[in-house]
Formats: C-alpha cells, structure tokens, sequence
C-alpha cells in the first residue's frame, strides 16, 4: 500500500486560521516582556513613614521583587533626645521574614523573640537619636506569588509606638 | 528592565558570532562545535538571568528572545535587502565541474568537505555537477547537469557542510 509523504496543501482559512494562531502565540510571549518593561515584576522598592509617641519610623521595603533576587529592607527608628539606656524594640510579621533568604541584620539584633505570627528584635540603644538597621537578603527561592501587607512597628515599653504597614509583591 | 537590556545585547551578541562564524559554523557542528554551543549557553544563561532565578525572569528572556528572532525574520521578509545583512548570502562553490577556490577559502570550505557533501547527494563525480551553491544555513544545494539542463531546482539539498 503507498504512503503519501507529501502533505495535502493549505486552504486559505486554513491558513489564516494558522497565521492567528501564531499570533495569539506571539501575544502571550509579549505579554511577560511588556510586563517586565514596565517594572511589573519588580525589582521594586520605596519608603513609608510613620510616627508616634516620640518616636519616628521610616521603612525602606521591597515593593516587588522576585525570587532569589535582592530585596533591599531597612529601617530607621529616631528619637529626639535618643533613647538612654532603653534597647530599640521593633515587631515585625513573620510572614514577611519567612519569605526573605538573609544572612543577618546590621547591627546585630541584642535578642529575638518569636510568638508564630511576628518576630520581635531587640537592638541595643544607639549613640544618638536614631537607628539605622539593614538587612542584607534576598527573595527566598522556590516562592509563590503572593501580594500582601505587612508590618513593622516600633514599641515604647509594650505598646505601639508608630507602625508602617506596607505592600510587598512577591513573584515566583 | 534590565534584564530586557541584557536580553536584547546577548541576543545581537549571538546573532553576530553566528555570522562572524560563517555559514559552515551554523550548520555543522563537530565535536569541537558542541563544546563552544554548551560554554555559550552557560555564558549566555550567566549573562542574561544572572544571580536572577525566578520564573519569571525566564519567560520574559525566553518571550524576548522569541519576540526578537520573529522580529527577524519579519525584517527579512519585508525588506529583502536586510536579508544579505542579517542572513548572509549563497555562495557558489562550483560552477561547470570546477570548483571555485577562491570561494571555497572564503567560506572555509574544503575540498573533502564538498566531495562529502556531493556523495550524501548521490553524486559520483565533480563533473556531474553544473552548480554547487553554499546556502545562508549552511547547506549545499547541488544542481546536476541533466536538472540544471532544464532549469530545474535541485531534488533535495545535501546535509549541511
């Protein structure tokens, strides 16, 4: 029995038919790219500032960023007149912690408490009236996309002195 | 934004090795071929993504890349001119039965390679070719006395030199 080899020729809609198809195809590989060139997929990064009860917080936080890249997170707590002898206590969500890869914090947390869902860090008192705390990290891998609040507070003794709530965007 | 910068120059920076490299380069590929085809694509990952591992890191260079090479091919079919740019040109190796060596230095093509070529096509003797041409992919197009006599196109191409 003979086999053809040769494929039967195209009609024109079936050939107008492939064409789109390619070009719907095309559109979904623009997509990501146009995404990306407008800074969809981060990396991106911004500041928020809050106050209260004498003290001043400003936050430098990821806004969006991806996996395994670097996510700039810092912040500053001020005081007029400067703290004394009392540590910088600061409360942060766990959820945000968890989702970052980091060596440590700069200076160096004097203690660490966790109670599940926020991560306290206490700081010894600074020489002056402000803190400045950084930390060097990076987006954990193997993440998820997620798009949440957050939030980090500067405590007076137990209560709340001033918080920022901010909005991190994490691609997979 | 970047990462599309870094996309975009690695992709010309592709396009040109493979034209600097010449048609048989593109083609062929010996031994030596697949390990500069494995270090390029370590080097051109590296460059590229960077310490960037995120997923879509990948489909923004994999839709750029895509995007780029279908931007090709469109500027090649709407200008045929910028085809000799960003493809290359045929070369004739052999033209009545004598090979032309100066095109054959040229394209870094040597005489075994043509003979190999003209033996995958079924040829027995240089003679019997009326004109061999060296393709922009690299592949060898043969016309034989009797389908070049009636202005023929060749029955099928030899395996890339």
């Amino acid at each position: 029995m003979a086999i053809q080899t040769l494929p039967e020729a195209m009609t024109g809609s079936e050939a107008t038919r492939a064409r789109n198809m390619r070009r719907i195809g095309l559109a979904l590989f623009a997509i990501p790219v146009v995404a990306a060139a407008f800074g969809v997929f981060g990396p991106r990064e911004t500041t928020g500032t809050a106050s209260g009860s004498g003290y001043e917080l400003t936050v430098h936080y990821p806004q969006a960023t991806r996996s395994s890249i670097v996510a700039p997170f810092s912040f500053t707590v001020t005081k007029a007149g400067g703290f004394g002898d009392d540590p910088v206590i600061v409360r942060l969500d766990r959820a945000f912690v968890d989702r970052l890869d980091f060596q440590n914090w700069y200076p160096v947390p004097s203690a660490e408490a966790n109670d599940g869902r926020q991560v306290v860090y206490e700081f010894d008192p600074p020489v002056g009236d402000s803190l400045e705390v950084s930390l060097d990290a990076r987006t954990g891998p193997n993440q998820g996309y997620s798009s949440d609040d957050y939030h980090l507070t500067v405590l007076d003794g137990d209560r709340d002195a001033a918080t920022v709530t901010f909005h991190t965007v994490f691609w997979p | 934004m970047q990462l599309i910068l870094r996309t975009v120059v690695i992709f010309l920076a592709l396009w040109l090795v493979l034209r600097v490299a010449g048609k048989r380069q593109v083609a062929q590929m010996d031994a030596f071929d697949l390990v500069t085809i494995i270090v390029l694509g370590g080097v051109v990952t590296q460059g590229i993504l960077q310490e960037d591992y995120s997923l879509v890191s990948a489909l923004v260079a994999i839709g750029l890349v895509t995007l780029l090479a279908v931007g090709l091919s469109v500027l090649t079919w709407r200008f045929p001119g910028a085809d000799k740019i960003i493809e290359g040109e045929p070369t004739i190796l052999l033209q009545d039965g004598r090979p032309d060596e100066t095109a054959m230095r040229a394209e870094r093509v040597s005489m075994a390679n043509l003979l190999a070529a003209a033996r995958e096509h079924g040829i027995r003797d240089l003679e019997e070719i009326d004109l061999a041409v060296l393709e922009a992919d690299g592949a060898v197009s043969f016309f034989t006395r009797r389908t070049g006599e009636d202005d023929q196109p060749p029955e099928h191409r030899a395996k890339a030199l």
